[in-house]
């Protein structure tokens, strides 16, 4: 019976991100009538070449980086949330996206710096590598403690304590380095949708796809951690190698969306309590598509409210996450009297 | 009776060895309660049976093979164990922790058989938690959630099962029903099983053998035995009825 009922939610998530998907995709400077949205999805051709162009390059990429930005954000908060046993944990919290703003911000500011030239900025691929080797390198470290202390209250405690140094020195680096390459990294840490090219969602699709469908091949391994590490241990799961495999796949996943829309925060905490709220089950098999939806919901929400609320500009993707999720993450907690993973 | 578990010069603890060199055998149909004062390493010996941790020297033969010589996979159908640890407060529910049983036998998709869910409904009925199924691991008391945790062994079948103070949370009743449930797993389905437990009286009424940590021994006693060495007396000033 609850078999179907999680089915009968997932779709109708499902089909509320479809329409979600759709308002965006028409949300913008230029209003596109959803007719032509709909000519160029199916074809591929609009009758207003104007539109066609603006749907290619900027429309279509922003709204599918959002919806993918959302999935592998929220799945990497899911991740750390099972691996720590803790409803804390989340990319933002561990020190992981700060991770990948050092990396950047070595690449933007220390480019601006040492070789004086913006080029550097302007290639995608070194600013993947960058906020790829920045999370890795701060969840390597955080692995590395969490391998040797087994209070996992301890781990949050120095993923916080990481994430201080690290944007302490991402300040250094800003004190010394020009105007111009401060202003493009303190846009970028506003979180970004608007800039990702065409290109760009060529790199981020692929590699978020496939994250994401090896870590729901994890499911069953993930559920059997649940109930404590040593009980997953007497299941036969080498708890160690488990942690460095999953540890991976969070920092691809959070390194490739932070490269190219920032650091964006909360999503990672929300979304995975959101669909355990809603599903009441910490099942993976169903909470990892169910976070992924929801996490594409709130991005795909707070991007249209970004586009509609002022007339000018856009105002930072990173704000609305936060001012629009806590309410509704407060109000869950209110309702369970307890958050658990 | 086939052996299932033999333990050779083992030296078990975390850095520092409690035990100096113990031997013990174990084998189908025995039914062994693990006793002694607190932090004499009870614990310990479950966790190094169950491969949770590895033993300092020594060695442990499981069903003829040597511990550390066993893939992952396949310990978990030979040894399940129920840690005393209630670490799994979860969103899970119990159907779903007690189904984790199955999961040895299961594909990449947790796929379950008509056997695997005949086996699940069978142990929810006989641990009497098939009202709570469809409940929270959170909602549950603690004494219901130790009941779940147990069912999950039992469905996982092996022939070995490895229970830490199974008894701890359980109220009179309860404690004496699994103990009978498990006295019964071992002399009518064969198998071997082995927990730890400060219950004594209750655990005395069903055991057939008991293992007691004495200083940094650990010797296997009979009832009767045990009786008339006066050993429990001296140690924790405990009369045998």
């Amino acid at each position: 019976m609850s078999k179907y009922r999680h089915t009968i939610i997932l779709l109708f998530i499902s089909i509320l991100l479809l329409c979600l998907f759709f308002v965006d995709m028409t949300t913008g400077h230029v209003k596109i009538p959803i007719n032509e949205i709909l000519s160029f999805l199916s074809f591929g051709e609009t009758e207003n070449e104007g539109f066609r162009i603006l749907i290619k390059e900027f429309r279509f990429p922003r709204v599918l980086t959002a919806v993918l930005a959302g999935g592998a954000l929220s799945v990497s908060g899911l991740l750390m949330q099972t691996i720590f046993r803790n409803p804390l944990a989340g990319p933002y919290v561990l020190g992981i996206s700060s991770g990948s703003s050092l990396g950047v911000a070595l690449f933007v500011l220390g480019g601006g710096l040492f070789a004086g030239s913006q080029q550097f900025i302007s290639s995608d691929f070194s600013l993947l590598v960058s906020a790829g080797l920045g999370a890795a390198i701060v969840m390597m470290i955080i692995l590395a403690v969490s391998l040797r202390v087994r209070d996992n209250i301890n781990i949050l405690i120095i993923g916080i304590l990481i994430a201080g140094v690290v944007s302490s020195i991402v300040s250094i680096l800003q004190y010394y380095a020009n105007e111009i390459s401060v202003k493009s990294f303190i846009i970028w840490t506003m979180g970004n949708l608007d800039s990702v090219s065409f290109n760009n969602v060529k790199i981020i699709f692929p590699i978020v796809i496939s994250a994401l469908l090896f870590i729901f091949l994890m499911s069953k391994k993930l559920n059997m951690v649940l109930p404590g590490e040593d009980f997953a241990k007497s299941m036969g799961i080498n708890t160690k190698a488990f942690r460095i495999l999953i540890f991976s796949a969070v920092s691809i996943l959070t390194g490739t969306v932070t490269a190219f829309c920032g650091p964006i925060g909360f999503i990672g905490i929300a979304a995975p309590h959101v669909a355990r709220w809603i599903f009441n089950t910490s099942n993976h098999f169903i909470i990892i598509p169910g976070s992924i939806i929801i996490g594409a919901i709130f991005i795909v929400c707070s991007d249209i409210l970004s586009h509609s609320i002022t007339s000018q500009g856009v105002l930072p993707i990173n704000a609305i996450t936060a001012i629009m999720g806590a309410p509704f993450i407060i109000w869950i907690i209110i309702q369970n009297k307890r958050t658990i993973i | 009776m086939k052996k299932l578990l033999q333990i050779q010069d083992l030296n078990i603890g975390y850095k520092k060895a409690l035990t100096n060199k113990i031997d013990l055998e174990a084998g189908e149909n025995d039914f062994i309660c693990i006793i002694g004062r607190n932090g004499t390493g009870k614990s310990t010996l479950l966790n190094t049976i169950a491969g949770v941790i590895k033993p300092i020297s020594g060695k442990c033969y499981i069903a003829g093979n040597e511990i550390s010589q066993i893939k992952n996979i396949q310990i978990s159908q030979i040894v399940s164990y129920v840690p005393s640890k209630q670490e799994y407060l979860s969103n899970l529910k119990v159907i779903e922790l007690v189904s984790l049983g199955r999961s040895p036998y299961t594909n990449i998709f947790d796929k379950k058989t008509e056997k695997d869910n005949k086996i699940i409904s069978n142990y929810l009925d006989e641990l009497e938690i098939t009202h709570l199924a469809e409940k929270n691991l959170y909602s549950i008391s603690d004494g219901e959630r130790q009941r779940a945790m147990i069912c999950r062994a039992f469905v996982q079948e092996t022939p070995i099962i490895l229970l830490d103070e199974p008894t701890s949370f359980l109220d009179y009743y309860s404690k004496n029903k699994l103990l009978q449930k498990l006295s019964e797993l071992a002399t009518k389905n064969d198998k071997c099983i082995i927990f730890s437990s400060h219950d004594l009286e209750i655990a005395f009424k069903h055991v057939t053998k008991i293992w007691l940590f004495n200083e940094n021994m650990v010797d296997e006693y009979n009832l009767n035995e045990l009786k008339q060495s006066k050993l429990l007396e001296n140690l924790m000033s405990f009369k045998i009825s």
